[in-house]
């Protein structure tokens, strides 16, 4: 059991209707596992009342969802216009030439992450990172630690939205 | 001119907590509409301000609520907070910093439409804002404006935030619907369109993050105060995101009509050091490009128009001289040909060939005819062939950088790869 049942009925009755539980539930599996199992699928398609296959077709569909566990170190830059144009696609060489790149940590490229003023910018596993560099990137994926996490990067947003400068 | 109805407070207070949030006059438009006014009135307000939709189209938010049937089926309100556009950024401000605001715009608008049930659609990638969004949802609905009886009246609201799991597409609104309902997101045929058969086949309103943070101080100052800030046809401010290439990247909400000049010399900073403007994408990687010369244009949908560009959700990607014009519309159109949802042959295919032709161009593998069969391309992906806007997305920026920037793309396709294109990367 992938699930906690009780746990999709108290999700399930805040939707009108069930076959809206299928992302809910894909994101509440991938939590608990790390990913998407076939026993998962089969859960969710029973919660929701759609078709198993219907269920797997939607997981292939969205490229959040995973079939197999990530990494521990997961490491996703984006290399849309302003993190390419902040030299993403070098930063993204640097590390994966770095020895246990695939291995122990993995550097993935992602689309813009909706932080295009903190170029380079990345998710850390959940967190959003940025502005990265070689150095601190290296460190990031190493031991987990050394660029901004996320409650300091919202606070440097706010900043900004004042109209000053927020660094 | 910075005027700051949105944003006010963000950076100095945690807004996040609902007691400060209430001690800055939170919730008042919820008290006032729910005590005060019928929904009819709450939506006539929205109306006289001329609210335009911020998530791109510049749709009028009244309107758009009156096309509703009253056919007594349910009614929804779901809130697009997709986010995707490459260079947009400040939806994830609002939802990470103000996210009560939003709560309480919700809370407005579906009173006036007359739905019990709104969804808050974010994408997967805003982990953290999802928590924020349902942190403040608990807390606004211990405080009695969410749940049943609200406030003591008969209006009842329930608000679930769902998250995206990662596609452009699904900002697209029928997309975003079909993404509710537990499916691959992909556009709906048109018509019906959402207002008549939406989320469950009822009427249903989609709109922009941005656009419901607008209706609490509709609701408290009215719709006529709101008419009178800023450009008479787009009132109201408009935060616009802007990065690349200038000193101060961030979040800037402006006064309607705002002359790009100032956001980009005053406020942004300016470009970086020793460098000039070479073009702006002013609505994100999918807008035709703007030069030096229309640095007074102001910013407002209907001047942005007249330019020969878009407002849009006001995500601008500044670059300066280094930056090859060939090289900018080989990782737009990765980006779209990544996204196509597949659906229709010209924006699947097409997209795919267009950026092979770019590649090849940006690497110098270029045949003197990929000019000419990137301007054709253009011609057959382009000009709503699509069954969604995307398809013209795809091209919006190539067609413009083919008429401003040829010389470049020409160049390329003699085999001289960009002089620039070495320090684009590195800059
Ligand atoms: C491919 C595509 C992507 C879109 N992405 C978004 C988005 O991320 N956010 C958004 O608000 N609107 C997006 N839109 C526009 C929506 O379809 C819709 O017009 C909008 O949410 C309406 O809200 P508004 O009237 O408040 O602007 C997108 C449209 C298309 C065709
Ligand atoms: S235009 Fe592209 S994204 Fe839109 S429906 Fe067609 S294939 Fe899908
Ligand atoms: S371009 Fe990288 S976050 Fe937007």
């Amino acid at each position: 059991m992938v699930l906690d049942p009780a746990e999709t009925k108290e999700m399930a009755a805040r939707y009108p209707e069930r076959r809206s539980l299928v992302l809910p539930l894909l994101w509440r599996a991938q939590e608990r596992i790390g990913y998407v199992s076939d026993e998962a699928i089969d859960e969710i398609a029973a919660a929701a009342d759609v078709p198993a296959s219907e269920v797997s077709s939607v997981v292939t569909f969205y490229t959040m969802f995973r079939r197999s566990k990530p990494p521990a170190h997961r490491l996703q830059v984006c290399t849309s216009l302003s993190c390419a144009m902040a030299g993403a696609d070098d930063l993204v060489a640097g590390l994966r030439a770095m020895p246990g790149c695939g291995e122990r940590f993995s550097v993935e490229t992602v689309e813009c992450l909706a932080a295009c003023d903190r170029a380079i910018a990345g998710l850390y596993n959940e967190g959003l990172v940025g502005p990265l560099d070689l150095a601190g990137s290296t460190k990031l994926v190493r031991d987990g630690a050394g660029v901004a996490g996320p409650a300091k990067a919202a606070s440097d947003a706010a900043a900004r939205a004042e109209g000053g400068d927020g660094r | 001119m910075i005027m700051r109805l949105l944003t006010d407070g963000i950076g100095e207070v945690d807004l996040r907590d609902i007691g400060v949030y209430r001690s800055r006059g939170g919730y008042q438009a919820v008290e006032k509409a729910l005590r005060r006014m019928t929904p009819q009135e709450v939506a006539a307000e929205v109306n006289t301000a001329n609210l335009r939709g911020r998530g791109g189209a510049g749709f009028p938010a009244g309107r758009k609520w009156s096309f509703l049937p009253n056919d007594g089926r349910p009614r929804y309100l779901c809130v697009n907070g997709d986010e995707s556009e490459p260079g947009s950024f400040n939806n994830r401000m609002l939802v990470e910093d103000n996210p009560h605001l939003l709560v309480e715009g919700v809370i407005c608008s579906s009173y006036a439409i007359g739905a019990n049930f709104a969804v808050i659609y974010l994408r997967g990638e805003f982990y953290e804002g999802a928590a924020i969004m349902n942190r403040a949802v608990a807390q606004a609905t211990e405080a009695g404006y969410l749940g049943e009886h609200i406030l003591g009246s008969d209006y009842s609201l329930h608000i679930v935030v769902h998250r995206g799991a990662g596609a452009y597409i699904c900002g697209e609104e029928s997309a975003l619907l079909e993404s509710i309902e537990g499916k691959r997101g992909h556009p709906r045929v048109k018509p019906p369109f959402p207002a008549v058969a939406g989320l469950y086949a009822s009427p249903t309103v989609v709109n922009n993050v941005e656009t419901l943070c607008c209706v609490p101080s509709i609701v408290n100052n009215g719709g006529a105060w709101f008419a009178g800030i800023g450009s008479p046809k787009s009132p109201g401010t408009k935060i616009c995101s802007i990065s690349g290439h200038v000193r101060r990247p961030g979040n800037y909400e402006l006064v309607m009509g705002t002359p790009l000049r100032e956001l980009v010399e005053e406020h942004a900073g300016g470009i970086r050091d020793g460098h000039r403007l070479k073009m702006i994408l002013p609505a994100g990687a999918s807008s035709a490009a703007m030069t030096p010369d229309q640095l007074d244009t102001p910013l407002d949908f209907d001047a942005m128009a007249a330019a020969g560009s878009m407002l849009g959700s006001a995500g601008l990607i500044v670059c300066d001289e280094t930056t090859c014009a060939v090289k900018v519309a080989l990782i737009g159109e990765s980006f779209y040909a990544h996204e196509s949802c597949g659906k229709c042959t010209p924006c699947r295919e097409g997209t795919k060939w267009v950026e092979k032709v770019l590649a090849r161009l940006e690497g110098g593998q270029g045949q003197p005819e990929d000019v000419d069969l990137l301007k054709s391309l253009v011609g057959e992906i382009g000009g709503g062939k699509c069954l969604c806007p995307l398809g013209d997305f795809a091209v919006t920026y190539l067609g413009s950088a083919l008429r401003l920037f040829e010389d470049e793309f020409i160049a390329h396709a003699h085999g001289h790869t960009c002089s620039h294109a070495a320090e684009v990367l590195s800059a």
